[in-house]
């Protein structure tokens, strides 16, 4: 009996223990509007913000494109002091609560990432539903939420397009994909510049479509410059971040007959060493690589053929990194290779000596040595360049 | 009540000793024979009043001077053969004076060596167990000037014929099951286990149906202390009929308020010797073609005779598949609930625009679709058990397809919902033995997860490994061998080793832990 009452006891706290809790937390998902993307501008000291919002409405749209869910994403744009205002501004004219978990993309207009995007990445950072995993992209030359209106040919959204290219940024080697939470880590190291790529809104027949190439290096908070695409290969390689690409490489017999050479892996070392008193960076780069293509019939597959190639693709590729950090170093002075980190790693005693502030001082002095080292792996499918009959 | 009852009437309804011999005004009951027939067959007949089944067939014996016998049987236990050719016959035509057939005998031996040609006959002095061997089917003679009755066995009576039991199928393995009839069943274990050690054990139980049980282990394997535990618990039992295993089972029980049985059920012979030979008790119950096997672990659940009877690897898969799809079953409503309403973002994003895509327009929150669900495929379920086949069958049909449909058309369910649910119910016929505890748990879990999401879900499984981990079946911890760390405890487990790797028994179930005299893998 006594027993009885207590076992019932417990069951009628925990059942109002439960049922007390008022269902925290509970949201039900037509409640939401699901942000995909969005985008960061700033015109009078006021934060525009342009999401890119998923609203399912029911079941009754048509299929789209392969892979598509047959979704029309919807825009809403709002203003606020700051972004945290702008984001709460905008409920009133979505009408559901904004849902930050699925973003996947934050553009960031290069007006404001010239005056300081912290703000930005410090709420990103620090509110609950947005998740570090997003990736962040400079608009260069345009409004950020131009962007997000333009059309994405194979995709539902433009936010979908930009992560899955970021994602699969590998194949292309000129590509550098950097998530908020990286951009965060790199801006807050001691001797690092942080980076983002750039995207553009370029036509495309009558319409306009996204387009990331480049990337946009920043020094602190602040944007001070862009690479093209092809820097931005080189700064791959400096960065040890280089997957998968391509190169071409000119041979010695016919300088206008391109070879192109795919990358398979590439690792580069840095490390740090004094000269007069002075940092000297030695960079190596180890490259596996095979022939992708010829186009005009000469020899480089033979053993003699295919050392003039490597060597003569070496020092190519020495000089076009090595003038990379040059532009880097004298135009911008950011350093986005990590020189100082490196400095700060390996020789913490003489990051002692440098005051404190004083990297950006130092950095365009700093003298590298470059040293490439290709390795050639077969020719593909083909074992002989590809001949014409008499 | 029965304090209000006359002696005299409740006598007339019940034959049993134990009331009987409380009953110390009565004159007549809880005593012996005398020599005098006439008064015999009066108390008989006063017992056994109002019972037209019971046949008093008087014959003359040619003896000199002649003296009068009853043969007394319950018309349609008895078989007639044996009845008319051994029996009553030899009783009418034997010569009782001639001296020749019956030298130097007493009256009562020349009956029994000379007449009685039946295999078992017995003497029995006391009228109630007389009356209670009657009642099961034996013929008692009884004879003027003699103070006992003659029991022989000559029990016969129409039973169904063995077939394949419908709740325990294989594909692979013997397609016998137990029936109604204790005795034939007992014989099915029998032949399974030609050996001594194999003890039968009977026992009365239910005050008033007298029903028999058997108890039935192996000597040198089952450990005594669970044998002498289960006839302490069976004393217990003082229920007034028993007609299916389940009235004892729910007396001898451990935990029994709990969801998970700690008593396992088999309707096979071969599953119920396969028990045995793990030290596992088995009982019979006469009337059931369902055996007892305790104790009864967690485990057991997963266990399926077939496991042993197919290739090993695709035993382990199956097993294996048994305990995802337990999982499955428990926790699918209270998962996707849990998702859906609280943490969304752990959906990945094209699921989350389906789902989301499919529940608008849909008036209830998913704990309440859910609930509806459930309790629609528990309708169901148990409309298409109870019905027959056929029937049970279209009902499932216009359940699963038409109710589903309509459903998700006229918006009132969202579709996933529909697959959540049909993945439980699904699911949960892999382990068709707990039907009651996958469909309590699944109603738990979902109520947790449906306040606080994936915490709630959470404390809710702790909750129940807890009250697992508490559990004890005649003394073993309920998930024991499941939870063990050893490796050779582990060999029957989620996996099925191969036969000629498991060395031993399980380790707490049996007293001659050993199984495999000289393990290892056999050499071509």
């Amino acid at each position: 009996m006594k027993k009885s009452i207590c076992v019932l006891f417990v069951f009628w706290h925990l059942f109002v223990l439960w049922s007390m809790t008022g269902c925290w937390n509970f949201r039900e998902i037509r409640d939401l509007a699901i942000v995909i993307g969005a985008s960061f501008d700033k015109k009078d000291d006021q934060i525009y913000l342009t999401v890119e919002v998923l609203s399912p409405k029911g079941g009754e749209q048509e299929q789209g494109a392969t892979g598509s869910l047959g979704i029309t994403p919807q825009l809403f744009e709002g203003s606020g002091k700051t972004v945290f205002e702008a984001v709460r501004n905008m409920i009133s004219k979505a009408g559901r609560k904004l849902y930050w978990s699925h973003a996947r993309v934050f553009i960031v207009s290069e007006d404001v990432a010239k005056e300081g995007i912290i703000q930005i990445i410090d709420w990103i950072n620090r509110d609950a539903e947005v998740r570090p995993q997003t990736w962040i992209l400079v608009s260069k030359g345009q409004a950020a939420g131009d962007i997000l209106r333009t059309q994405s040919k194979l995709f539902d959204t433009v936010s979908m397009q930009i992560d899955t290219l970021l994602r699969n940024q590998g194949n292309s080697g000129k590509l550098l994909g950097v998530t908020v939470g990286d951009f965060l880590e790199e801006m807050q190291k001691p001797g690092v510049g942080a980076v983002a790529p750039i995207i553009e809104s370029v036509k495309d027949g009558r319409e306009q479509i996204p387009q990331v190439k480049g990337s946009a290096l920043f020094k602190g908070e602040k944007l001070v410059g862009f690479l093209d695409g092809e820097e931005t290969m080189y700064l791959l390689f400096l960065r040890n971040q280089m997957k998968k690409g391509t190169l071409i490489a000119v041979t010695a017999q016919q300088p206008k007959a391109n070879v192109s050479l795919e990358i398979f892996r590439s690792h580069t070392t840095k490390t740090v060493r004094l000269v007069d008193d002075r940092p000297v960076v030695d960079i190596w780069v180890d490259c596996l690589s095979g022939i992708a293509e010829i186009s005009e019939e000469n020899d480089v597959i033979s053993e003699r053929g295919s050392q003039k190639l490597t060597e003569r693709t070496n020092k190519e590729l020495r000089n076009k990194i090595t003038d990379t950090i040059k532009k880097v170093q004298n135009e911008y002075g950011t350093d986005v290779f990590g020189f100082g980190n490196l400095i700060y790693r390996e020789r913490p005693d003489l990051w002692e000596t440098i005051p404190k502030g004083g990297w950006a001082k130092v950095f365009p002095t700093v003298d590298t040595n470059v040293n490439v080292n290709i390795m050639m792996r077969g020719s593909a499918k083909l074992s002989e360049p590809t001949r014409i009959g008499e | 009540m029965t304090k209000v009852t006359p002696t005299g009437l409740r006598r007339n309804i019940c034959t049993n000793r134990l009331t009987a011999a409380a009953d110390k005004k009565s004159p007549q009951v809880g005593r012996n024979f005398n020599c005098a027939l006439g008064s015999n067959i009066k108390v008989i007949q006063k017992i056994l009043q109002n019972d037209g089944l019971v046949i008093y067939r008087k014959i003359r014996l040619d003896t000199n001077p002649f003296r009068a016998c009853y043969v007394i049987y319950v018309d349609g236990m008895v078989n007639s053969d044996l009845l008319n050719e051994n029996i009553l016959r030899h009783l009418l035509i034997f010569n009782f004076g001639d001296r020749r057939q019956a030298p130097k005998m007493s009256f009562s031996d020349v009956l029994m060596n000379r007449v009685l040609s039946t295999g078992n006959v017995q003497t029995e002095k006391v009228i109630d167990s007389a009356i209670q061997s009657l009642l099961y089917g034996n013929v008692l003679v009884l004879v003027d000037g003699i103070p006992f009755a003659f029991v022989i066995d000559a029990k016969g009576w129409e039973i169904r014929s063995i077939s394949e039991p419908e709740t325990e199928r294989v594909v692979r393995g013997p397609r016998e099951g137990f029936i109604e009839n204790l005795i034939t069943n007992l014989t099915m274990i029998r032949r399974k286990m030609i050996n001594p050690a194999l003890k039968m054990v009977f026992r009365d139980i239910g005050t008033r149906t007298r029903t028999k049980i058997c108890i039935i282990y192996i000597e040198g394997i089952a450990r005594p202390e669970i044998i002498q535990e289960v006839y302490r618990r069976l004393d217990k039992v003082q229920l007034d009929g028993i007609l299916e295993p389940e009235y004892i089972i729910e007396f001898i029980r451990d935990a029994p308020l709990s969801p998970y049985e700690t008593i396992g059920t088999t309707e096979r012979p071969d599953t119920a010797v396969g028990k045995l030979l793990e030290g596992r008790i088995v009982i019979m119950v006469d009337g059931s073609p369902f055996a007892i096997t305790l104790p009864y672990l967690f485990l057991e659940y997963f266990q399926a005779n077939k496991d042993y009877y197919d290739s090993f690897l695709y035993s382990s898969a199956n097993r294996l598949l048994r305990y995802i799809s337990f999982f499955l079953t428990t926790s699918t409503p209270a998962i996707y609930v849990a998702l859906v309403n609280f943490h969304q973002e752990m959906i990945p994003t094209r699921l989350l625009i389906s789902i989301a895509s499919a529940k608008e327009g849909v008036p209830f929150p998913a704990a309440i679709e859910a609930f509806i669900m459930l309790m629609a495929f528990q309708l169901l379920r148990e409309a298409g058990v109870r019905l027959p086949s056929p029937v049970g069958q279209a009902v499932s049909i216009v359940g699963a397809l038409i109710l589903g449909e309509a459903a998700v058309t006229a918006k009132i369910i969202s579709a996933p919902m529909v697959i959540v649910v049909a993945l439980t119910g699904i699911s949960g016929f892999l382990v068709p033995e707990m039907p009651g505890v996958s469909f309590f748990l699944s109603l738990f879990f979902l109520f947790s997860s449906s306040f606080i999401g994936f915490f709630g879900y959470i404390f809710a499984v702790i909750a129940v490994t807890i009250h697992m981990t508490s559990l004890r079946s005649f003394g073993l911890p309920y998930l024991s061998n499941l939870t063990s760390i050893h490796g050779k405890e582990l060999k029957d487990t989620v996996v099925r080793a191969p036969w000629w790797w498991m060395t031993y028994r399980p380790r707490l179930l049996s007293r001659d832990k050993r199984r495999l005299a000289d393990p290892g893998r056999p050499e071509p």
